[in-house]
């Protein structure tokens, strides 16, 4: 004989959660079958015996999941830890860019950083939310990139999509961090785009030199194929939609300058590309002083559209970075993947929105 | 007689690149015959275009490329200092510097072409200079390293083979292990030629790791012992003099490039920077910091500032509140008092 969920999940405290995949708000934890994901025997379904000890049924549903209700059955079956009650909310973060400007790299590159163990000098502890999904994004997002040095495929125009989700720990407890890929162009339709915009807690605009800077290649600064544009639809749109103008944002955001290594015999980022890591310190002023020279670089290529979001975000911080560190020839990267500066903005958004805690972190992004 | 093949040779091939400056190239060129760098992935020929132009090409073949990436870093050491120096000097480009003429790295096979080598490596002529050609040759060395400093770039290789000499210049060449000014530094432990801080790869790059590296290029080019000590005792006063605090432990300690010109009463000119573009980028860091101000003015922020610091203004509210209670009772005491005070006297 065994417990029925219900019975299983009694004298947990009851909440209202937002899911950081779906989006949607509702009590937790609830549902009819706990899961139990193994390594290789995927999720199953989970069987706890009758008047099993208390001890023992604590740990049990310590790593048990159950599905996510998703009330407006507009999200593939997803799954959330049974204790996802008891973290804080979740902290929604878009990248925010267009098609080409390497968000999907980006975002597969700081990933596969976090992996291997990227955050753990800043005192944080990462586990996935649902495991399933994480690791179906660690095949098919992570691995060609990374291990095999793959393009893969970027999210198609004018889509918002659920990229993968982690739960954050450090000593400020517990905060599950969510990552949305937004293309730009369809915010102004309802469901998971507009649950999207009214939840997001951090922002990561992604910028492409060969648009915001006419430099396609290494070291190619010869004269521009097309005239300079004057905006980006994607900033453009999520910027907008936030209600930008009449006073500032307050949702922290990173401009990121993708494709760095292009200018990497270019000042300032001949310089910025081998500074060392802070071993796990925030560092403020640093991180205004790169932020300064890239806002500096596109101001003196006149790339003002790039630079909406400095200037209508309070907190903000801007960087160099390089999700693949060279150009692909065709389908591959001839010389391998190798990710340059992807962890530094995620780290100043985590500082900027208390995940990671601290003064410091409270002077990210402030004069 | 192979017609095809002939005419292909005379054709040349086609060579795509990007000059110092970030303008495309494309040139038809022959090639010579290639050469291994010694101890290094990087290989080196000659390269001559159909304009009669013959430069140096040094490039890494594209199996060793692919299989161990690190082995291209040589190339982008020395693409980024000759970037870097083109930009600082750009038409006034200096003599005593080994000049990048294009690059592309990010081809399978990555390349890097320079300017001719001049002269020979000083290793070959050292310990036969006249005291003339001596001085000549300190003034051109320390001449060269005060143009490496302007241009925040650190050789971080200097040898007696990477100085060249021409009998009226020096060329430094092999910028394979270059850095900018504040890098982190490359442990170098083989070279007998490097500073210690170098050798033990602790600290960042600095332009005395050059000053240390060029004394003993000195020693060398002066004594012709192959393998010198940093150790001025028994030398030459004049020696002794110049090379003052070279070998200093401290790199704060040892003299400039210019400290040394002017023990040489040698000029410290440098020629103009070209600032059009520098003053876009000037311009960009003063907004960026008008913009922060107008967003953080200078008044208390605290209230705006994250969850770390809630507690404290939490705590704060709570001594606000024990203070007017506080008030509130000892003024309700004295109303009290008071009270009865004047109630009484009447």
């Amino acid at each position: 004989m065994t417990s029925s969920a219900a019975t299983m999940l009694e004298g947990l405290a009851v909440r209202s959660v937002r899911c950081p995949i779906c989006l949607d708000t509702f009590d937790w934890p609830s549902g009819d079958v706990l899961y139990h994901y193994e390594e290789r025997g995927g999720r199953q379904p989970l069987a706890m015996p009758l008047g099993i000890d208390e001890l023992k049924r604590r740990d049990i549903l310590r790593t048990a999941e159950l599905r996510c209700p998703n009330p407006s059955r507009d999200t593939p079956a997803h799954f959330l830890p049974v204790s996802y009650a008891s973290y804080a909310e979740p902290l929604v973060v878009g990248l925010v860019g267009e098609t080409e400007s390497g968000k999907s790299h980006l975002l597969a590159a700081m990933i596969a950083q976090i992996q291997r163990g990227g955050l753990q000098p800043y005192g944080l502890k990462v586990d996935p939310v649902d495991i399933g999904q994480h690791e179906d994004y660690l095949r098919d997002r992570v691995e060609p990139l990374i291990l095999r040095g793959e393009k893969i495929p970027g999210t198609g125009e004018d889509v918002t999509s659920y990229a993968d989700a982690l739960l954050i720990t450090s000593a400020a407890g517990t905060r599950p961090v969510a990552f949305f890929d937004v293309a730009g162009g369809n915010l102004v339709k309802t469901g998971q785009p507009s649950r999207f915009l009214a939840g997001v807690g951090a922002l990561i605009f992604v910028v492409d030199p060969g648009t915001a800077l006419q430099q396609r290649g290494l070291g190619d600064r010869s004269a521009p194929r097309e005239a300079v544009r004057s905006r980006d639809p994607a900033f453009d749109v999520v910027l907008s939609r936030l209600g930008a103008g009449a006073q500032y944002l307050d949702v922290p955001a990173a401009v990121v300058l993708n494709k760095a290594d292009r200018l990497r015999f270019q000042s300032p980022v001949d310089f910025w590309m081998r500074r060392p890591g802070n071993g796990g310190r925030i560092d403020s002023r640093r991180l205004r002083e790169e932020s300064r020279d890239v806002y500096a670089l596109l101001y003196e290529h006149n790339a003002h559209a790039w630079l909406r979001p400095f200037h209508e975000c309070r907190r903000c911080t801007l960087h160099f970075a390089s999700a693949t560190g060279g150009e692909p020839d065709g389908d591959r990267y001839p010389r391998g993947v190798r990710p340059w500066r992807v962890l530094d903005p995620l780290v100043a958004l985590l500082a900027m929105t208390g995940v990671i805690p601290g003064s410091e972190s409270a002077a990210v992004g402030v004069l | 007689m192979d017609v095809t093949k002939d005419a292909t040779k005379k054709a040349g091939s086609e060579l795509d690149f990007v000059d110092p400056h970030g303008r495309r190239q494309s040139w038809t060129v022959h090639y010579g015959p290639s050469s291994d760098s010694a101890g290094t992935a990087v290989r080196s020929r000659t390269v001559t275009s159909d304009g009669g132009r013959t430069v140096v090409q040094r490039w890494v073949p594209a199996e060793l490329a692919t299989r161990v990436p690190a082995s291209c870093d040589p190339l982008e050491n020395e693409v980024r200092a000759g970037v870097r120096l083109a930009g600082r000097f750009r038409d006034a480009f200096p003599t005593e510097v080994v000049r990048l003429i294009g690059y592309d790295l990010d081809r399978a096979e990555p390349f890097l072409l320079l300017s001719p080598y001049r002269g020979v490596a000083v290793a070959e002529v050292a310990g036969r200079l006249g005291l003339a050609e001596q001085r000549q040759f300190e003034v051109s060395l320390f001449r060269s390293l005060l143009l490496l400093a302007e241009a925040d770039i650190v050789h971080a290789g200097l040898t007696s083979t990477a100085v060249r000499w021409d009998g009226k210049a020096v060329q430094i060449s092999d910028f394979s292990y270059a850095a900018v000014v504040g890098d982190p530094r490359v442990a170098r432990r083989e070279s007998a030629w490097a500073s210690p801080n170098q050798r033990a790869g602790t600290g960042v790059a600095e332009a005395a790791d050059d000053i240390w590296a060029a004394g003993m290029v000195v020693l060398h080019a002066v004594s012709g012992r192959a393998d010198p000590l940093p150790d001025l005792a028994g030398r030459g006063p004049a020696l002794q003099n110049l090379l003052r605090d070279v070998f200093a432990a401290d790199g704060a300690q040892r003299p400039s490039a210019a400290d040394l010109l002017r023990r040489l009463d040698a000029h410290t000119y440098l020629p103009p920077a070209a600032d059009g573009v520098q003053q876009a980028f000037a311009e960009g860091r003063q907004v960026f910091d008008r913009v922060l101000t107008e967003k953080w003015p200078p008044t208390p922020t605290v209230a705006l500032l994250p969850a770390p610091e809630l507690p404290r203004h939490r705590m704060a509210r709570g001594q606000i509140a024990l203070l007017v209670a506080a008030v509130l009772v000892v003024a309700t005491g004295v109303a009290v008092a008071m009270a009865l005070l004047f109630g009484g006297s009447r």
